[in-house]
């Protein structure tokens, strides 16, 4: 499970109003290639939660470089590739192999296992 | 100058795509096409465009096209074939010329023995089977028994097109597939349908083996998904391909993506029922591409639980899957899907879910039965949903009630 997946998740357990970021943790974590495409993260950044994917880096110990804020489209920096090049990397090539992921309201966990968590709720959940 | 003139020779095959593939192709590349002649019936038609580079661009995508021709002569027989003029139409290069026919097979002798009565052919370059600098094609087409052409069409080859991408990931070649994988070249041409580019992020929220998401990555764009169904995405089970018994280590979707050489382009997937509420409810994905169950093949299929009069209705789960892509695309993002249809109850565009907030784009069937086809649907996100907006259909008789009427005796 990549970095951006989390970012995009939210508790779905029943009852729950701020489901988000779900907790993370995680027993195994890889470093796998993924081909760079400055548009496709330049136009990711609007969809991403910041604040949580810092975090999440963080927590993994990959949130070096990482800017504070989203950088802001439009703006020329002089090493605006390199920035897109580290989102990049925490984005889409931390790759958590095995671990947990967990309702930050219920505490309902749900496992990871060979990169593919399984999110899936009972009948009465 | 005359304006150069193109012949179009389709693969026959899902004649409701063809059409619809190059006009999207040519949409998504800001192509200007006019077309003539089209039809169901046969695999030709005549295309006119702003320049020769246009026609490289059409091939480059478009899996129906087998090839494209420039047209130096077109007649309505051989006789006049053979008695053209072929003014202004000259080359001393090596050459070949194919001979391609639809409606009758044409003998080799036959060929040869057309080719040396061309009167005025502007070829005086050496002839070379092998590795010719100019293929040229003679393209007849035969109306149901008739033993005379009613078009007969002379130009040289501009290009073939990338339909070897059908073969290169057949899905019986293929690492890992399942009962739900979906044909290869349906799967291109759906990636056509849906213009996914190079860059976009593409998800499928009924994944199974991934099968959808090999030509949008194929093409360049970022693919992921998820699906109810567990055992699917890892490969967990019995195998489906009859020298196999249980799947092995590799044989899963990430297998599958390593194999041809795509796993820099696929970013994962989870398990899920879709329309849970999983995701932020946010503008994610710039294309949805999928093949929901149709209550017939799936023995995991979750019933949904507001079964009214004990029939089984499948009009939610499309429902469902407009409102889950009104929220998760962006504006201008696409969503292309498979609605299984009762031909008999089938009455056009009206009959599809529909929403406010999206337009209909294309609408391509593929019949299976006299009674039962799918449509593939393509809709595009014009802007985002107002308050209290949801989709709806007008009567659901065509789909909603697939499942009974698919398995109905009559």
């Amino acid at each position: 499970m990549k970095l951006l997946t989390h970012n995009m998740m939210k508790s779905h357990c029943k009852g729950v109003v701020n489901g988000f970021p779900l907790k993370l943790s995680s027993t195994q974590v890889e470093l796998k290639e993924v081909e760079f495409n400055a548009d496709f993260i330049t136009r990711m950044l609007e969809r991403l939660e910041w604040g949580a994917l810092v975090d999440a880096a963080g927590q993994l110990g990959v949130a070096d470089g990482l800017p504070e804020m989203a950088p802001s489209s439009g703006k020329e920096e002089e090493d605006e590739e390199d920035v897109l090049r580290k989102i990049h990397h925490v984005l889409l090539e931390v790759e958590i192999t095995e671990g947990e992921l967990e309702c930050p309201e219920t505490g309902r966990k749900f496992p990871i296992k060979n990169g593919i968590p399984d999110m899936r709720l009972n009948e009465d959940e | 100058m005359k304006e150069k003139e193109y012949l179009v020779v389709f693969a026959h095959d899902f004649q409701d795509f063809r059409i619809p593939e190059l006009l999207s192709v040519c949409e998504m590349k800001g192509v200007k096409i006019e077309i003539e002649g089209a039809s169901n019936q046969h695999p030709y038609c005549f295309i006119t465009v702003q320049q020769e580079s246009d026609i490289h661009t059409i091939l480059s995508r478009c899996v129906m096209i087998q090839f494209i021709v420039e047209v130096w002569e077109k007649c309505t027989s051989r006789k006049e074939l053979c008695a053209a003029s072929f003014t202004g139409y000259h080359s001393s290069t090596s050459f070949n010329i194919l001979l391609h026919s639809f409606g009758r097979k044409v003998a080799m002798a036959d060929k040869i023995e057309l080719i040396e009565q061309i009167e005025h052919l502007p070829l005086d370059g050496t002839v070379n089977c092998v590795h010719p600098d100019q293929v040229y094609y003679i393209c007849e087409r035969y109306a149901p028994n008739t033993p005379t052409p009613d078009m007969v069409v002379f130009g040289p080859l501009v290009g073939r097109s990338d339909r070897n991408v059908v073969d290169r990931f057949a899905v019986k070649k293929r690492l890992y597939i399942g009962r739900t994988t979906m044909d290869a070249q349906l799967s291109f041409v759906m990636a056509n349908l849906a213009k996914t580019e190079r860059g976009e992020f593409v998800y499928d929220p009924f994944l199974g083996t991934g099968s959808l998401i090999i030509p949008p990555a194929y093409h360049g764009a970022y693919g992921m998904g998820s699906d109810i169904d567990l055992k699917a995405l890892h490969g967990w089970g019995k195998s489906t391909k009859a020298t196999e018994i249980e799947y092995q280590e590799n044989q899963n979707i990430a297998g599958n993506m390593e194999s041809y050489s795509l796993s820099n382009r696929y970013l994962g997937c989870y398990s899920s029922d879709f329309s849970s509420g999983l995701l932020r409810d946010t503008p994610l994905f710039d294309v949805i591409l999928t093949d929901p169950p149709y209550g017939i093949r799936e023995a995991s299929l979750k019933v949904n639980k507001d079964i009214k009069n004990s029939q089984f209705s499948l009009s939610e789960q499309f429902l469902e899957l407009l409102n889950f892509a009104a929220t998760h695309l962006v504006t201008g993002g696409r969503l292309a899907y498979w609605l299984p249809i009762i031909r008999d109850l089938y009455q056009g565009d009206v009959s599809l879910p529909q929403h406010p907030a999206f337009q209909l784009v294309y609408n391509c069937e593929q019949v299976f039965s006299r009674k039962s086809s799918r449509r593939l649907v393509v809709m595009l996100k014009t802007r985002e949903r107002n308050e209290g907006e949801t989709s709806f259909v007008v009567g659901d008789s065509a789909h909603g009630q697939y499942r009974d009427l698919y398995f109905a005796k009559n």
